[in-house]
């Protein structure tokens, strides 16, 4: 060893300021490194624990369906016409199971919150903890660095963690048995979800499946009912707006035919004239969209029919 | 060689220095650690041991090692200041008369005050004067001492007649103080075997020069230490101005030998950082004799280091 120059040990060898500067800022960027490293992990605990209420609020909802909790919730046209001009093409009317919709809030500010809750520990003690090769060691040096010091003992501080470092894993700031433990529950919580969708548990007094168009009827047939119950008031049938003009060519016979006839033609003689006016129409009911009953129909078809036999046979 | 290369080397040499002292002095490992810690910080302590402790060979071995100035002050009850500080002589040249400051024992790198509560409050006075300011004023003229300076203060604490024990304010001037305790079996059988048999005493080798300690007390001063750990000495030392069970607390001085000597103690174990277990493993020698135990505390028979040790928890 080289014998000091002076009474405080300074030698000749040392140093110098610029390389002790260089070493605070190799440990500055370390340090910011290690931080990035501990928002990563904090990111990936947020997002885990965010399916997991996600999932769990959704079950619960689902199998207890709660009287204040509508079934489904609309999804406004503020959300899907953006989504919609961004993909270019119209997104109809949606509507989502509330469970799934709450679901979705709370793991979102289950996501925020935890993040934001994550990040604000001191992450450079996340660290340590995590990588006992460092430990104190690299607060200190945070913290001498934020200091600003430049002196021997800083700069061999700065060597000492920044080598301490290269032997140290961000991956052991992830708990890998905690991780793989929330993975379970997320796949349990997952298939706890299929089923109640499958099966519609219901711990509730309450229908486990209700669709907005509430349907009255009952599955069984029970006998003819009122048509206009079924099927709506009737309406008018409104004119249809579109206007098609079709020509036919008509060939064949020994006398050639030099006529053509358009639709609509100007002879306004009425309908079954040549000259009337045909104007296109569009029926259409106006009452609910029910899909009528199949058996109903069918029972129908039989009494008329029925009826008819009788009417012949009376004859 | 770099900056880091220098660091390492006086690391090794201070530990070589320690396991030089180790050869002669058998046990009191902790004690010797502290010791050492408080040379390296730049303070002085105070040294609580029952007589044939070796305590004196300690000191004296740290000073061979270390090429350190060694004296001795035997204090009694009739020293005078002057007996210590040094005082102004009339010395006869070819030039005529003249008045020669002659130095006293305090200038000397390491210094042991034997019995120091033996002397009286005004020769205490000028020791730790000089202890403190590390100089000596005579005659109207300052001296300075030689640095590294180091006292080493001992108490008896067993014979306390025609003694004037210390007061608070003197104690707190002491960086750290220093229990010794009895050897067990096996180190005082080994302690009988090494100095009654073969050489009179074990020769220990130079390994640390002046110099070098100055240089280590520099480094010391600049090692780092993280703003929480610096935070818990200072609440440590504040804590016990709010505890029941103390009747004072100790001053801020604490606060700064608590840290310095944590510092230190990295030093010596060759780190470049502190952690908490410098601290914990400080508390009680730089607190224990700054602090006063209430009377009902030292009547349920609790002492100053059970007092930090709760404090630490």
């Amino acid at each position: 060893m080289d014998e000091p120059d002076t009474d405080t040990g300074e030698r000749s060898g040392e140093q110098s300021p610029e390389e002790r500067e260089r070493a605070r800022e190799r440990m500055a960027a370390a340090i910011a490194e290690v931080r990035y490293e501990g928002k990563k992990a904090a990111l990936v605990y947020a997002v885990v624990d965010a399916v997991v209420v996600f999932l769990l609020a959704n079950v619960v909802l689902t199998a207890l369906s709660p009287a204040g909790l509508p079934t489904q919730v609309s999804v406004p046209t503020a959300v899907t016409e953006p989504i919609g001009a961004a993909v270019g093409r119209s997104i109809p009317a949606l509507s989502l199971p509330a469970g799934a919709v709450v679901g979705i809030a709370l793991g979102g500010l289950w996501l925020f919150g935890e993040y934001l809750y994550r990040v604000r520990q001191p992450l450079v003690e996340q660290f340590e903890a995590a990588n006992a090769n460092v430990t104190d060691a690299l607060r200190t040096a945070r913290d001498t660095v934020e200091d600003g010091a430049e002196t021997r003992m800083a700069a061999r501080l700065y060597e000492d963690v920044l080598a301490g470092l290269k032997q140290s894993s961000s991956t052991a700031l992830v708990d890998s048995r905690r991780l793989l433990g929330t993975l379970v529950v997320v796949i349990l919580l997952s298939l706890a979800t299929v089923q109640v969708a499958v099966v519609e548990v219901s711990l509730l007094d309450r229908d486990p499946v209700e669709t907005e168009a509430t349907d009255d009827r009952p599955d069984e047939y029970g006998g003819l009912e009122d048509g206009d119950a079924i099927l709506g008031d009737g309406e008018d049938v409104q004119a249809g707006e579109e206007n098609l003009t079709a020509e036919i060519d008509s060939t064949g016979g020994d006398q050639e035919v030099d006529r053509s006839q358009s639709f609509p033609s100007s002879d306004t003689g009425g309908p079954g004239s040549a000259s009337g006016t045909v104007d296109s129409q569009q029926a259409r009911f106006a009452g609910q969209d029910d899909v009528e009953d199949a058996a109903l129909i069918r029972e129908y078809n039989l009494r008329i029919r029925g009826d008819a036999d009788d009417g012949d046979t009376d004859q | 060689m770099s900056s880091e290369q220098d660091i390492d080397a006086l690391q090794r040499k201070i530990a070589d220095a320690r396991e030089q002292i180790g050869t002669r002095i058998v046990g009191q490992e902790e004690v010797l650690e502290q010791l050492l810690v408080c040379i390296l910080a730049d303070g002085n302590a105070l040294l609580e041991s029952n007589p044939g402790l070796g305590k004196t060979t300690m000191v004296r071995t740290v000073a061979a090692v270390t090429d350190l100035e060694f004296s001795r002050i035997q204090n009694t009850p009739d020293l005078m200041p002057s007996d210590i500080t040094g005082t102004e002589i009339i010395r006869e040249t070819d030039s005529g008369r003249e008045f020669v400051f002659e130095k006293g024992p305090v200038f000397a790198n390491v210094v042991l005050a034997d019995e120091i509560n033996r002397a009286t409050p005004k020769t205490q006075a000028a020791l730790l004067e000089a202890m403190q300011e590390k100089q000596v004023t005579a005659a109207g003229e300052t001296h300075e001492l030689p640095r590294p300076f180091f006292i080493l203060a001992t108490q008896n604490p067993i014979d306390q007649s025609g003694t004037y024990a210390l007061p608070e304010a003197q104690t707190d001037r002491f960086m750290l103080k220093l229990l010794v305790d009895y050897p067990d079996y096996d180190e005082e059988r080994t302690i009988v075997d090494m100095n009654t048999a073969g050489a009179e005493q074990v020769p220990v080798e130079r390994s640390l020069t002046r110099t070098e300690i100055r240089a280590v007390q520099q480094l010391v001063r600049e090692m780092p230490i993280a703003d929480d750990l610096r935070d818990r000495a200072v609440q440590l030392v504040r804590r016990t101005r709010e505890a029941d069970d103390i009747e004072f607390g100790a001053s801020p001085r604490a606060s700064m030998a608590l840290v310095q000597t944590a510092k230190a103690r990295a030093f010596l174990h060759g780190r470049s950082h502190v952690t908490g277990e410098d601290i914990e493993a400080l508390a009680a020698p730089v607190l224990r004799h700054r602090i006063v135990v209430d009377f009902r505390a030292e009547r349920e028979g609790r002492t100053a280091d059970d007092l930090v040790a709760s404090l630490l928890e």
